[in-house]
């Protein structure tokens, strides 16, 4: 197992008043438990606000995750200190939505990419900086550019680069390919596969567009308002989606064939807010299944086959 | 080929006409105050040696008795070759001191009133600022305490109150005007840095590891570089003013040093005798730079504003 | 049928110091009434500038029309005086952005908004316009529309914002809506409700809508004739039916290509060699010959015009239509 992620919660408290009193919580991650094995790619999909770029975040611990565990190569790095963690983020690294805010805009090209070698005090010249520049498909002259010189697309190759200098076996891909034209994305999710074959690298890959995840993703976890409502094998989600959510999700995507539109049934309703969840199903004020149990108490995960789980009274 | 942003500027910067004339004129005066910069030893008459820097040996020293004209000429000395005028072509003071030298004299004094008071502000604005904007919470708390407690004292009077306290000098005026005008600065670099230390890169930095220290510095600090840039250029022109101001109301540069504001100063009793020309060769030489100055201030302000760039 | 926008050979460049860059370089489209027409194509392919051209919003400097003739309602937009182009933005075309949270004004309620824009084009005293804006607000799924009118912008979510953005746009009864990007800032579930709302109100009302995204699914669900724009041209144009089913230009087919859902899982997606040229310096000849797997001599050096491969359907390309050299 490369990861582990066991009832993961983040809770961004809510401070008003002179004295920055805390007056409540985000709940934004509110128990998510997965894992990912060595190779393997899992995609987190959702909406916004369902908390799967939190997630990310905890997992390469640019936050400290209020409670639950992570286990990276079998290590606990939930509660570790900044110091303990630098050994760690040799290991697994983030590649970043906004290619335009991802890079910093007064650097050089090869002082970016070449930045996490000297923080961990290798050698970080041409030569270094150069091979890594080739492996994503820019040449070694980028390196003496600027960001605002390159496209969108060659900006995410950059960051991409730079995420794999220090060498990781396990990547982040937080919506790398959202902010992307569709002709580049399929250069930069072919970039990515390929990198996974020869460098044996495990993605956890956050999307919202459910096409590129049905293409890239082994297995897909679907969260909603900070809590995981199904997990299951790509082709099984896409082909039998179990969760009415799931569902809803998957009948709002356009089809690309104008002789079957689905003619947009939409959910009625807006999601509920993370601060203040109502108590029951998370789904329950839009679900077209709704019953009044969904309301009462927690939903637990239920195993409906070998590796798929769903969160749903229909199936409890 | 790779372009800074240095360059880009450059390039914006000459597309403005003013601009670039404004840019000629600063490097005139600097050019003037730097040869006041340069000593020269050079004897005169009599064997004493009083001429102290490149610009003053183009000058004769000799004066007249008193105020005389424009274009007067001179009367008490023979001329020398290395004379540079032998004909006072802005006129002489109440000392007979040529009205020209010491006009020439005032811009090395404005060019270090203009600019060494902004460093040293821009070296506590950045500190303060960096610390504030990205620590947050009890550290922000207590630098924008001192701030709002420093700039709720008017400023002239912690001027004077310091320079009570230090001799008279340039450049204890310098640093007077450095430490009570940083908070200006200091209030914009703090809310760049908030602004910039939610930027991705700056937390891709910090998953590869990165310390606090080389955050501020390698990455937060280079953006927020062109405030105080464009800060200390458009400060030159307040600072060249305010010299002559606080020279007129008595707590500016000691006697000896050249200084506009002391040429001006005396304009309310020599106006009165229809004696013009002091104050005007004072007025148009400090009106010429600090012109000069803002023109070019303004065009750098817009070629640094990095909002301003097209993708 | 009467077109309800004509669009002739529409040119729209941009001076700047570097040059001048012709982002829409002689585009020809036009929309019936109750008809929807996708203007497809990516990031530079000028398809927000042909959009802010028809409503004469190009900023002066650097930008300026200089070519072609835009008919809206019979109307002869180039040439009106900047007064009745005032009087026809919001009332005869309105247009909705990507944005919904900037493009409502911060400091008011949405009730002035909406009533400010009806009262600026009609002589409707105050409650007269507060009824209609109320009218749409429930129209447009506001709950609660007479409360809601009192709301500020930031008590909104995206997809209500949108929502708002929609009535004003449609309270008016305009003849045209343009619609740039309106759901690429959405969730994909709220996509699907403004979409439906779209649809629905032109039912309502018989406006032509002329829609623009880079989304083909948005394309297929919505658009009655499409348009693929590429290098400030329009290189294919047809019934949305046709396009889907039978595209001819190798650009268009290579943005099918390029669909994740197009191709078998964890496969080697189709990618278009290279990157989109500038606008300062677009290739000469036909502008997707660089990154053309088709590219023949002829097309680097002369423009395919567009022809007719069947009805309704045209195609500007050398190879596949028009008969290579």
């Amino acid at each position: 197992m490369m990861l582990e992620v066991k009832d993961l919660k983040m809770y961004f408290p809510i401070k008003r008043g002179l004295l920055r009193r805390t007056a409540g919580y985000v709940k934004a991650v509110d128990g998510v438990t997965f894992s990912i094995g060595k190779g393997e790619t899992l995609g987190l999909v959702g909406e916004s606000g369902c908390g799967k770029t939190t997630v990310g975040k905890c997992v390469v611990r640019l936050l400290r995750p209020t409670s639950g565990s992570i286990y990276f190569e079998n290590n606990d790095i939930s509660g570790l200190s900044p110091k303990e963690l630098r050994e760690y983020r040799k290991r697994m690294q983030i590649v970043f939505q906004d290619p335009f805010g991802s890079l910093n805009p007064r650097m050089t090209v090869s002082s970016i990419v070449g930045e996490g070698l000297k923080i961990m005090g290798q050698r970080s010249g041409e030569k270094e900086v150069g091979e890594l520049l080739e492996t994503v498909g820019l040449s070694r002259s980028d390196g003496s550019r600027y960001p605002h010189e390159f496209s969108g697309g060659q900006r995410q190759r950059i960051g991409i680069a730079r995420a794999l200098a220090v060498g990781p076996s396990f990547l982040i891909c937080d919506e790398p390919v959202s902010a992307l034209d569709v002709s580049i994305q399929a250069q930069i999710i072919n970039l990515l596969e390929e990198l996974q074959a020869t460098l044996s690298l495990s993605f956890l890959f956050i999307a919202h567009d459910l096409s590129v995840v049905r293409h890239i993703a082994d297995r897909v976890v679907v969260m909603y308002i900070g809590k995981v409502m199904e997990e299951s094998p790509t082709e099984e989600l896409f082909a039998i989606p179990l969760h009415p959510y799931t569902h809803a999700l998957f009948s709002s995507i356009p089809s690309l064939d104008p002789a079957k539109r689905r003619g947009l049934n939409p959910l009625p309703g807006e999601p509920p807010s993370p601060a203040d969840p109502p108590p029951g199903c998370r789904f329950a004020s839009r679900c077209p299944k709704v019953t009044a149990k969904c309301r009462e108490g927690d939903i637990e995960v239920v195993e409906v086959s070998k590796n798929h789980r769903v969160r749903c009274i229909l199936y409890g | 080929m790779a372009e800074s942003h240095l360059q880009i500027a450059i390039k914006r910067i000459k597309r403005d006409r003013l601009a670039v004339s404004g840019f000629c004129v600063i490097c005139l005066f600097a050019f003037i105050a730097f040869l006041d910069s340069i000593p020269s030893p050079r004897r005169d008459v009599g064997g004493v040696q009083w001429t102290r820097t490149v610009l003053d040996a183009l000058f004769q020293k000799e004066v007249e008795i008193s105020y005389s004209p424009p274009m007067t000429m001179t009367g008490i000395l023979n001329r020398t070759e290395f004379q540079l005028k032998s004909r006072h072509l802005l006129g002489t003071n109440n000392l007979g001191e040529d009205v020209l030298y010491n006009a020439l004299k005032g811009v090395r004094t404005a060019f270090i009133i203009g600019i060494v008071p902004s460093v040293i502000a821009a070296f506590f604005a950045i500190i303060l600022g960096l610390l504030a904007g990205y620590y947050g919470g009890w550290v922000d708390d207590i630098i924008q305490y001192i701030y709002q407690v420093l700039s709720s004292i008017p400023g002239i009077l912690l001027l004077i109150a310091m320079l009570m306290v230090m001799e008279r000098g340039l450049w204890q005026l310098c640093f007077a005007l450095g430490v009570t005008s940083w908070v200006g600065l200091c209030r914009l670099i703090r809310g760049e840095a908030l602004k910039v230390k939610s930027m991705e890169y700056i937390e891709a930095a910090r998953a590869l590891g990165a310390s606090d220290l080389r955050l501020l510095f390698r990455h937060i600090l280079p953006n927020v570089m062109y405030l105080v840039i464009i800060e200390i250029t458009l400060d030159f022109s307040s600072l060249v003013m305010s010299e002559a101001v606080l020279t007129y109301i008595g707590i500016g540069v000691e006697p000896g040093t050249g200084s506009w504001g002391r040429m001006i100063m005396m304009a309310d009793r020599e106006l009165a005798n229809s004696i013009w020309w002091n104050l005007t060769g004072a007025s148009v030489f400090l009106f010429a730079l600090v012109l000069a100055f803002n023109l070019f201030a303004d065009a750098l302000r817009d070629a640094l504003d990095p909002r301003l760039r097209e993708g | 049928m009467e077109q309800v926008l004509k669009i002739e050979d529409l040119r729209t460049h941009f001076f700047t110091g570097e040059g001048v860059a012709r982002a829409v370089d002689g585009v020809s489209v036009s929309v019936g009434k109750n008809r929807t027409l996708g203007l497809v194509g990516e990031s530079g392919c000028g398809k927000s500038v042909t959009a802010l051209s028809i409503l004469r919003l190009i900023p002066s400097p650097p930008g300026k029309i200089v070519d072609g003739k835009i008919t809206l309602s019979g109307k002869d937009i180039l040439s009106l005086p900047e007064v009745e182009m005032r009087d026809i933005r919001g009332k005869l075309a309105s247009m909705i952005f990507q944005e919904p949270m900037t493009s409502l004004n911060p400091v008011f309620t949405i009730g002035t908004q909406i009533i400010e824009a009806v009262r600026i084009h009609t002589d409707m005293g105050k409650a007269e316009a507060r009824e209609i804006a109320t009218e749409y607000l429930s129209k447009v799924g506001i709950p609660a529309p007479a409360e809601s009118m009192s709301q500020y912008p930031h008590q909104l979510s995206g997809g209500m914002k949108q929502r708002v953005m929609i009535a004003m746009a449609l309270c008016l009864k305009p003849a045209l809506l343009i619609a740039d990007e309106p759901t690429t800032a959405l969730d994909v579930t709220i996509q699907a409700g403004i979409l439906r709302l779209i649809k629905d109100l032109q039912a309502e009302t018989g406006t032509a809508v002329l829609l623009i995204t880079h989304d083909l699914g948005i394309i297929a669900e919505m658009a009655d004739e499409v348009a693929v724009m590429y290098a400030g041209k329009v290189v294919e144009s047809g019934p949305c039916n046709s396009i889907f089913s039978s595209f001819v230009h190798p650009y268009t087919e290579g943005l099918f290509k390029s669909l994740p859902s197009r191709t078998e899982r964890r496969r080697k997606l189709y990618t278009i060699s290279g990157t989109v040229p500038s606008a300062l310096r677009f290739p000469p000849g036909c502008r997707f010959h660089t990154r053309c797997p088709l590219a023949i001599e002829k097309c680097k050096s002369e423009e395919p015009p567009l022809v007719d491969v069947d009805s309704g359907h045209r195609c500007a390309c050398w190879v596949r239509a028009g008969g290579s050299a």
